[in-house]
């Protein structure tokens, strides 16, 4: 795969479209599957989706073939996903409490054995805690928990030191913890 | 809230199927991009042939001080007579000119 992306990125090089389209097909997936960690709308996802490949089209110049095109072309993704949830944040101003399913309420409640918690119940909760998370603290904990990335792949997705993300990762658990609080008890009364 | 629950969260969204991509994605990037963009090749600005090629220069550089820093030691260690020697030279003919 690697060496077939390094292939079609020399025949985009030298002029060939097409081999776009070919090298798009190869890494969409690995792309949604980044940016739906961020964004539940599959429309929303299509489009910061499509984001991230033209900007990686348009940087293709300054690829220089060191790390694999998919590692370089994650790294486009989650800034794309930052750039997203900080302007959804802006957007949003203060935090929305729409209405939790009924299964998210009864594991909120300890009524739920925590096995039967799915992944889009899961993801119901914590996108609504998140909303106390700063971007980059969001960006930070799902790589770490929810994709299960090192910190050393982390500091290399988004640029920063591995101080910055261990200190951002444990700042982003306690506000996680202290907001999920919150929502238990909005839903005990 | 424990620990414990919010791992069992964590855990419960790592189970979460990505959504399939939509048929017809790649074609619509390819039709997104302009027609001058498609069909331009990609240009490598000199900025990041150099940056790509940054290692090698340095690396280059680097083995190119260190032949001629042995050569000098070689030669002062053998009683030829250096560069340094042969520069001299030169300064005092031209200033007794």
């Amino acid at each position: 795969m690697v060496n077939d992306d390094a292939e079609l990125v020399a025949r985009v090089r030298a002029g060939s479209p097409d081999a776009y389209t070919e090298l798009v097909r190869h890494n969409q997936q690995q792309v949604f599957s980044i940016l739906h960690r961020y964004e539940r709308d599959i429309h929303l996802v299509e489009d910061l989706a499509q984001e991230t490949f033209l900007k990686a089209w348009r940087a293709l110049g300054s690829f220089d073939g060191r790390a694999p095109f998919q590692h370089w072309l994650s790294r486009i993704a989650v800034h794309v996903a930052l750039d997203h949830v900080r302007r959804r944040k802006r957007l949003s101003g203060t935090i929305s409490l729409p209405e939790l399913g009924e299964d998210s309420v009864a594991w909120l409640r300890d009524e739920l054995p925590p096995r039967e918690l799915q992944g889009r119940q899961a993801r119901e909760i914590l996108e609504l805690a998140m909303q106390s998370l700063s971007p980059s603290e969001q960006v930070v904990i799902t790589l770490m928990e929810i994709e299960g990335r090192s910190v050393k792949e982390i500091c290399s997705l988004t640029g920063d030191s591995s101080v910055a993300v261990r200190v951002r990762a444990m700042r982003a658990r306690s506000k996680l913890r202290k907001a999920i609080e919150k929502l238990e008890d909005s839903e005990h009364e | 809230m424990n620990d414990k629950k919010l791992s069992q969260l964590f855990a419960a969204a790592r189970q979460e199927t990505p959504p399939a991509v939509p048929a017809g994605f790649a074609e619509r990037v390819q039709h997104e991009l302009n027609p001058a963009e498609r069909n331009a090749p990609v240009v490598v600005s000199i900025l990041d042939q150099l940056n790509r090629n940054f290692v090698r220069y340095a690396v280059s550089a680097a083995a190119m001080i260190m032949i001629c820093v042995a050569v000098e030691v070689g030669q002062s260690f053998s009683h030829e007579p250096s560069i340094d020697d042969d520069v001299n030279q030169i300064c005092s003919d031209w200033m007794l000119h």
